[in-house]
């Protein structure tokens, strides 16, 4: 969905994804250095996860929240799962873990690991099909205080009752840790649930360079109907709007 | 007062030889050598060979010399080893605390037991009786050190009364111990006849002039011979796992029935483990079905940490029958607690960190995954050295414990938020690369031409414009195991999808390896 029109637009440093700039001895998936370097970050919010884009936890107000649902959508190739693999990394660099329950089978992470991230620290769950992945969701937030941040990557499109979004939600809010479902349906249909905190819209942009644009659907402890405005210093990299 | 029981099996390896052949082997002239020495030596000998002129200690050339027919016997540790534990394990029915040198002695502790040893003869008739089943005639000696009830034992005296150690050691005549026979004639020479008398001698005055025997006789006559490890203690008494198990009275495959049972097995288990100061390492389950074979089942669980928790051993038992329930009826179930480990006192916990807890509570986690879905199942990504990109993510299997990369919780430089690490693409690699196309061109990425318009097809899927291909790289190796010579190349699509692609130069065609999302 693109942003409505005349709300201010927020804007990631132009190297929100680096494109590929192969290494001498290596191939041509490794990440290239950030450039400009991105600012460090601020010190983390409290019930907050930082996400590693600096606009986009700026306007979260610090990142995805803490024991509430993140849900994450966008069709193939949309970037969700970078969004995800980024805090992921950015919760294991922090001190702490993060899980990837993979009912997809096709988590491939070369990319995070020849650029040296820290993904030693990742667990990776791989479940045969989306409702034992809701249940490897349940043993893993069930374990209070094992993990920063879990993501649930679906194989199909999400679907869950609202008495197990409960559970995970209860279990999630009980032990701190942040739950991102990722759902492959398109930006325009319907939410998982009543109980999700965060819904992100994503896609993949490319004008020139590679972007990722960034719609935030719903977000209930942050900002309603407003918009957050930084210095653009490429509009169409990283967009941010709200339609609460 | 300390008291001591040694049982003595004269020529153990040789008996244990005995035990497979039969009595008869006792009859021919036969001996264990030591090959590892140079020269070989004759380390054990049967009766028979010795009337041969075969002794221990001598060299195996010349006990062949002396005995035409004399059959050399290898050591073998690994049955030695099994019979020991079959010892150990009858004489623990006797004693508390168990010791052995490793060469046929066991010796007993008897402290504590003076109410139930009342008379010491008759103990040493129970052990010698114990060992008599697994084909052992042992002589037993009881003293207040190991060594004078080494040398009761091996004189077959029984016990030493209470106080007169020293007294029975220095009158044990020289001729009752296997010495070698320079040895044996130099101490006539000397007049050297009893322990006593070599316990007057300077120390170290008979290793000077006979090596490591005059060593070993040295310290037996004055009781050092056997090290403080010789000395009983519990440490060395096999354990018998305990175990519970039941015949259900009706059969039955429903799970919350066979939880309930369980639950009453292991919550009985746990308690006879943790009377012991233990806590459970390994549950065995071994459940019998009602099929017409009437199958057994045999599956081992280990919850993260050893533990005294029934509902957290019950609750993995769930995962696993709810991931791999059993095919037919339950008919009986039996539960062994295989591994225990010393129990900690919880006490210690309340002064464990918060990342401590949340390493417990990661390695908790890891355990229940790898019940519900299989350890394979439960894995962290490592980066391998091949020249093959797909083969270069290898998944090892998430440990949990101390070793693990998680292990304790790393705090970040300066205590605060770490810096901003790559954002690198994620991405799906696909189980089999998928033959494409590239239309409106050159058919492979190296031959791309900016600028001219092109579309990329999938099969099924409707195609793409292509904007441009980047990042094109020839990769080629692996000649030795599965050659390959290939050119990758990212592949931009009309609404910024990235694909990853591969022109297969061995047989000309484009493949899809892989999806950024």
């Amino acid at each position: 969905m693109r942003p409505a029109a005349g709300l201010p637009r927020l804007a990631a440093p132009a190297t929100a994804l680096a494109p590929p700039r192969p290494a001498a001895g290596q191939h041509g998936l490794t990440a290239a250095p950030l450039q400009p370097p991105a600012p460090a970050p601020a010190p983390e919010a409290p019930g907050r996860l930082p996400t590693g884009l600096p606009a986009l936890d700026a306007f979260l107000g610090g990142g995805l929240p803490r024991g509430q649902i993140t849900e994450v959508c966008g069709g193939p190739s949309s970037g969700k799962a970078t969004l995800a693999l980024a805090a992921c990394l950015q919760a294991i660099a922090a001190g702490g873990a993060a899980a990837w329950i993979d009912a997809s089978a096709g988590f491939w992470p070369l990319a995070a690991l020849e650029a040296g991230a820290p993904a030693d620290r990742l667990l990776v769950v791989r479940t045969p099909g989306d409702m034992a992945a809701w249940r490897a969701a349940d043993i893993l937030l069930g374990a209070s205080g094992a993990v920063d941040l879990v993501v649930v990557d679906l194989a199909g499109r999400a679907s869950l009752g609202e008495g197990r979004l409960t559970r995970l939600h209860r279990l999630a809010e009980r032990g701190g840790a942040a739950l991102v479902v990722l759902n492959g349906r398109p930006a325009e249909s319907a939410s998982l649930g009543a109980l999700v905190a965060l819904r992100l819209r994503v896609r993949r942009r490319d004008e020139g360079a590679d972007g990722l644009e960034v719609d935030v659907a719903r977000h209930k402890r942050g900002p309603d109907g407003r918009a957050f405005l930084e210095p653009l210093h490429d509009p169409d990299r990283l967009r941010l709007s709200s339609t609460l | 007062m300390t008291r001591i029981a040694c049982a003595f099996l004269p020529r153990f390896e040789l008996a244990l030889l005995a035990r497979r052949e039969g009595p008869g082997f006792w009859r021919q002239p036969a001996v264990i050598a030591d090959l590892s020495a140079s020269p070989a030596l004759v380390r054990e000998a049967t009766p028979a060979a010795e009337q041969a002129g075969v002794c221990s200690g001598m060299t195996v050339a010349e006990a062949r010399v002396r005995c035409g027919e004399l059959s050399v016997h290898l050591p073998a540790p690994e049955a030695r080893g099994q019979a020991e534990a079959q010892v150990l394990a009858a004489l623990a029915r006797l004693a508390p605390q168990l010791a052995t040198d490793g060469h046929g002695a066991f010796f007993l502790g008897l402290s504590g037991m003076e109410r139930l040893v009342r008379d010491e003869r008759v103990y040493a008739a129970r052990v010698e009786a114990a060992l008599r089943p697994l084909g052992f005639a042992a002589s037993v000696g009881i003293a207040g050190h190991p060594s004078a009830a080494w040398v009761a034992a091996r004189r077959g005296v029984g016990p030493v009364a209470p106080g007169s150690d020293a007294r029975f050691l220095a009158s044990v005549p020289l001729a009752g111990l296997d010495l070698s026979e320079p040895a044996r004639t130099l101490l006539a020479l000397l007049g050297v006849t009893t322990a006593g008398q070599v316990v007057r001698l300077p120390r170290g005055t008979l290793g000077r002039r006979l090596g490591p025997e005059g060593e070993r006789l040295d310290r037996l006559c004055r009781g050092e011979l056997f090290p403080p490890e010789t000395v009983p203690t519990a440490a060395c008494v096999p354990r018998v796992p305990a175990a519970a198990g039941l015949d259900l009275p009706s059969p039955t495959d429903a799970l919350e029935p066979i939880l309930f049972l369980m639950k009453g097995l292991v919550g009985g288990l746990l308690a006879r483990v943790a009377a012991e100061r233990k806590a459970l390492a390994e549950l065995t389950i071994e459940a019998e079905l009602e099929d017409a074979g009437r199958s057994r089942l045999v599956h081992r669980l280990s919850p993260a940490e050893p533990t005294l928790d029934v509902r957290l051993l019950v609750d993995l038992v769930r995962l696993w029958l709810e991931r791999a329930p059993f095919a037919d009826p339950l008919r009986s179930l039996r539960v062994v607690a295989s591994k225990v480990a010393p129990a900690v006192a919880r006490q210690l916990r309340l002064y464990t960190r918060r990342q401590d807890e949340g390493t417990a509570a990661l390695d908790r986690a890891l355990a229940r995954l790898a019940a519900a879905f299989g350890p394979q199942a439960v894995v962290r990504p490592t980066l391998a050295p091949r020249y093959l990109p797909e083969g270069r993510v290898v998944w090892v299997e998430a440990q949990s414990g101390p070793e693990a990369p998680w292990g304790p919780r790393v705090e970040p430089p300066g205590g605060g938020p770490g810096e901003p690490g790559p954002r690198p693409w994620a991405l799906r690699l696909l189980p089999v690369p998928e033959p494409v196309e590239l239309t409106g061109g050159a058919p492979t990425p190296s031959a791309w031409v900016p600028g001219a318009p092109r579309l990329l097809v999938r099969r099924g899927q409707p195609p793409r414009r292509v904007l441009r291909i980047e990042a094109v790289q020839r990769r080629s190796g692996e000649w030795w195991e599965a050659p390959f010579d290939r050119s990758y190349a990212w592949v931009v699509c009309d609404g910024g999808e990235r694909f990853w692609l591969f022109h297969d130069h061995r047989c000309g065609r484009l493949f899809l390896q892989a999806v950024a999302d």
